[in-house]
């Protein structure tokens, strides 16, 4: 570094000091201004002798660095690498054109920074992240072990000096690049020494770059809030930041006291509109790592502050749909119903849609006498299976199991199936203590999106078990004025979660030749119905 | 007038399918899958009738809404019976035409045969999805719903033919270009065609064929006539 550039920097220092200063006086904190700029940040240093250890570390965070550039978990994101570049360059007090930054796309709160330079920073820890400032409190921490390099130290400080040439042969073996950064990590846990202090100097970056300070604690708080669901026994098992950076409970009122209430930048808006293109990837990573407790304390957390967010309630959704216990399968349905209301939803809403009406009416099970073709497939997103002889546009058997109070029995009638005069499309949807006249209603409702319906007969009849009524309709249908005739079951069980569940069958197929054929191997289906015990989990 | 919008709107959809799934079932060649398992010829001396052509016609306005024309299926229709006439390795001495007053009763029959046909098309044809239990085999039958057209006419087959053509407007054809500029595909207009050789004594479907593509034109002669031959173009012979 020349005196040049080094005077000027010294005048810009003193410059913030002095604004920071003011800041501080006008909040009446004026000591705290004072604690942080007493922290001076150590010039860039050059590259070591190779022949030294420290030099040694370098090459060998040089090739795992080439090796991680060309890794798929690198994120390629021209505008993402370049606005966390940014934020690293305006954090770093003249250490920018040392650091790199890699976004890596692992569903884990972490970050890391090597003595090289090369600093990684987890999907899982900017999904986590509300907004900037948080983000520059992190990224500040990191900072702060490297510029006072408390990797060196630490290697130094390890009793077998053999330490390093170990973990060289280690990552020789380790076959993805995932593992070797795990165990990199591992290399540099730091010193409960070492975390106060980075946690200083990083308060000292981020509020030197503008940014409130408070929100440091705020990182800790919900980190604190999602170990605390699973008791954080196995925190330090898992990859995450906790595991490599000791904390204590007096860690937050610290980073409280040290921000002070000067306040200054959060960036809410502008980190929300950065991370947007990636952020419904990162939230699948994150259901699909199995913490199911943990996701939906830190979904909980975002839905709070965004509740009309469509990707964060089918990550919700999702979370409920693939736990499955309890009362999780409503809630799934809730969410992402919701999500599939709101503008734009996730494509994945309507599959995820699908899957929670398939893993519902799996309760009810059918043995087949004679050989049907499902037509069904997941992607279907009405809440009945249905099935077929002769192809969808002669005959079908369609089968709902576990319909649940508030529930519609089917999802989105057919735009073409619409009455160009018809203003809302009426959607018919199960309630509670229904009479049978009202349940048969409920089924009028559904195939008069199909065409002029008509019952002919209503009788009792028992269904999967349950006392209910059996209906015989006619249908003539809009799109071809083929005659139809059909044949329904329904009953209404008990259920101690919901009140009550609607099961039910129905059979449609072309009056002329077809229906009297293919009635006895509907029939003989839906003799067969019964209800399981418990839903199969999927 | 909607819902007929829709079927053309449907077929239009299964065009675009095929186009771009199956090229191969736009020029279907005569093939195993064209004939029921077991029939390849119609029988020495056998009669059939042809029953009049289920066809609508319509207009694709410049936003792609379709709507009916009765002109169009009108001059369709004629151009239809013509090319059919003059095919005379289809129809012959022993064809039997349908008067127009027959169509009443028989009009279930054909919406029958319709969705029949489109059942065909779409799993046997298609194979969207194909159907487990047919084996790949073409083994549809209109059932016993056939015997009062053998007994009005005596035949021992019957053909019939399920038609909705789209053809794009001038305002249609403009908006083509322009978006064609913009590097935006539109489609023009399709034929969807279907035609079922039905056996009257069992009212199985022993050969079928469709077409689905965006070219084919029944509002003139000569192209009319292309369409009856690309549709009929594995159609099964007499047995001498």
């Amino acid at each position: 570094m020349d005196a040049h550039e080094s005077g000027r920097r010294g005048f810009l220092r003193s410059a913030c000091r002095h604004c920071l200063g003011l800041g501080a006086l006008a909040g009446g904190v004026g000591a705290l201004a004072q604690d942080l700029s007493g922290i001076k940040v150590p010039p860039r240093f050059a590259r070591p002798a190779s022949d030294t250890d420290e030099g040694g570390l370098w090459g060998m965070m040089d090739r795992e660095e080439v090796r991680l550039k060309r890794s798929p978990l690198t994120i390629r994101d021209k505008e993402l690498q370049s606005y966390l570049a940014d934020l690293v360059c305006r954090l770093s007090d003249g250490h920018c054109p040392d650091i790199r930054v890699h976004p890596v796309r692992m569903p884990r709160f972490n970050a890391m920074m090597a003595p090289n330079g090369m600093m990684l920073v987890w999907s899982g820890l900017m999904l986590r992240m509300e907004n900037e400032a948080q983000l520059a409190a992190v990224l500040g921490h990191e900072l702060g072990h490297y510029v006072e390099r408390h990797q060196v130290e630490q290697l130094r400080a390890a009793k077998d000096r053999a330490v390093l040439s170990t973990v060289v042969g280690m990552i020789g073996g380790v076959g993805t690049v995932l593992g070797q950064i795990g165990l990199l990590a591992d290399m540099f846990a730091f010193s409960r020494e070492h975390e106060e202090r980075a946690d200083r100097m990083g308060m000292r970056l981020m509020r030197h770059a503008g940014y409130d300070g408070r929100e440091a604690a705020a990182v800790w708080d919900n980190l604190l809030a999602e170990m605390q669901v699973t008791g954080g026994k196995d925190v330090g098992k898992r990859g995450d930041l906790f595991e490599t950076h000791p904390t204590t409970a007096g860690r937050r009122d610290q980073l409280l006291k040290l921000a002070g209430d000067a306040g200054g930048i959060t960036g809410d808006e502008a980190y929300r509109k950065k991370i947007a293109p990636l952020r419904l990837g990162w939230l699948q990573d994150e259901v699909k790592r199995g913490q199911y407790e943990e996701s939906l304390v830190l979904f909980d957390r975002m839905l709070k502050k965004e509740g009309q967010d469509a990707e964060l309630l089918y990550a919700r959704g999702e979370v409920y749909r693939t736990r499955d216990e309890g009362n999780d399968m409503q809630q799934a349905l809730t969410d992402l119903d919701r999500a599939s209301r709101l503008p734009r939803p996730p494509v994945e809403t309507f599959r995820a849609l699908g899957l929670v009406h398939k893993q519902r009416h799996e309760r009810l099970a059918v043995h087949l006498t004679e050989a049907w073709n499902k037509v069904s497939d997941p992607w279907e997103v009405d809440p009945y299976d249905t099935w077929t002889q002769e192809g969808i546009p002669l005959d079908h058997l369609r089968l709902w199991g576990g319909v649940r109070p508030g529930q519609p029995l089917m999802t989105k009638p057919a735009m073409f199936s619409r009455e160009p005069d018809a203003k809302e499309r009426r959607v018919p949807t199960f309630r509670a203590g229904l009479p049978p006249e009202k349940l048969v209603g409920l089924f009028e409702e559904l195939y008069a999106t199909a065409g002029t319906v008509a019952i002919t007969r209503v009788e009792p009849a028992m269904f999967a078990g349950q006392k209910g009524v059996r209906f015989e309709f006619t249908l003539a249908r809009r799109s071809d004025d083929l005659a139809m005739q059909g044949v329904g079951w329904v009953a209404v069980r008990p259920d101690p979660t919901w009140g009550e569940e609607l099961y039910a069958a129905t059979f449609v197929a072309p009056r002329l030749s077809f229906y009297e054929r293919l009635l006895p191997m509907a029939e003989a289906v839906v003799k067969t119905a019964r209800v399981r015990a418990t839903p199969p989990r999927s | 007038m909607h819902r007929i919008a829709f079927r053309a709107a449907f077929a239009a959809a299964l065009v675009a399918v095929s186009c771009l799934a199956v090229p191969a079932v736009a020029q279907t060649g005569a093939s195993s899958r064209n004939y029921a398992p077991g029939f390849s010829q119609r029988a020495a001396g056998s009669r059939m009738v042809v029953v009049q052509t289920d066809m609508e016609l319509f207009s694709q306005s410049a936003g792609g809404v379709l709507e009916p024309r009765a002109d169009w299926t009108e001059a369709a229709q004629k151009n239809f019976r013509a090319a059919l006439t003059a095919q005379k390795r289809v129809v012959g001495d022993n064809t039997i035409a349908l008067q127009e007053k027959d169509m009443d009763e028989l009009a279930q029959l054909n919406a029958l045969h319709g969705a029949v046909a489109e059942a065909v098309f779409v799993h046997h044809m298609l194979g969207a999805p194909a159907l487990p239990t047919k084996g790949r085999l073409l083994d549809w039958t209109l059932g016993d719903a056939v015997q009062p057209l053998r007994e009005r006419t005596g035949a021992d087959y019957a053909l019939f033919f399920w038609i909705r053509d789209s053809y794009a407007s001038a305002e249609r054809k403009v908006a083509i270009v322009a978006m064609a500029l913009l590097g935006v595909g539109l489609t023009g207009g399709s034929q969807t065609g279907y035609a079922s050789l039905v056996d009257l004594r069992t009212g199985r479907v022993v050969w079928f064929n469709n077409l689905a593509r965006g070219f084919g034109d029944l509002r003139e002669p000569e192209p009319a006539r292309e369409t009856v031959e690309a549709l009929l173009k594995s159609f099964p012979e007499v047995a001498r």
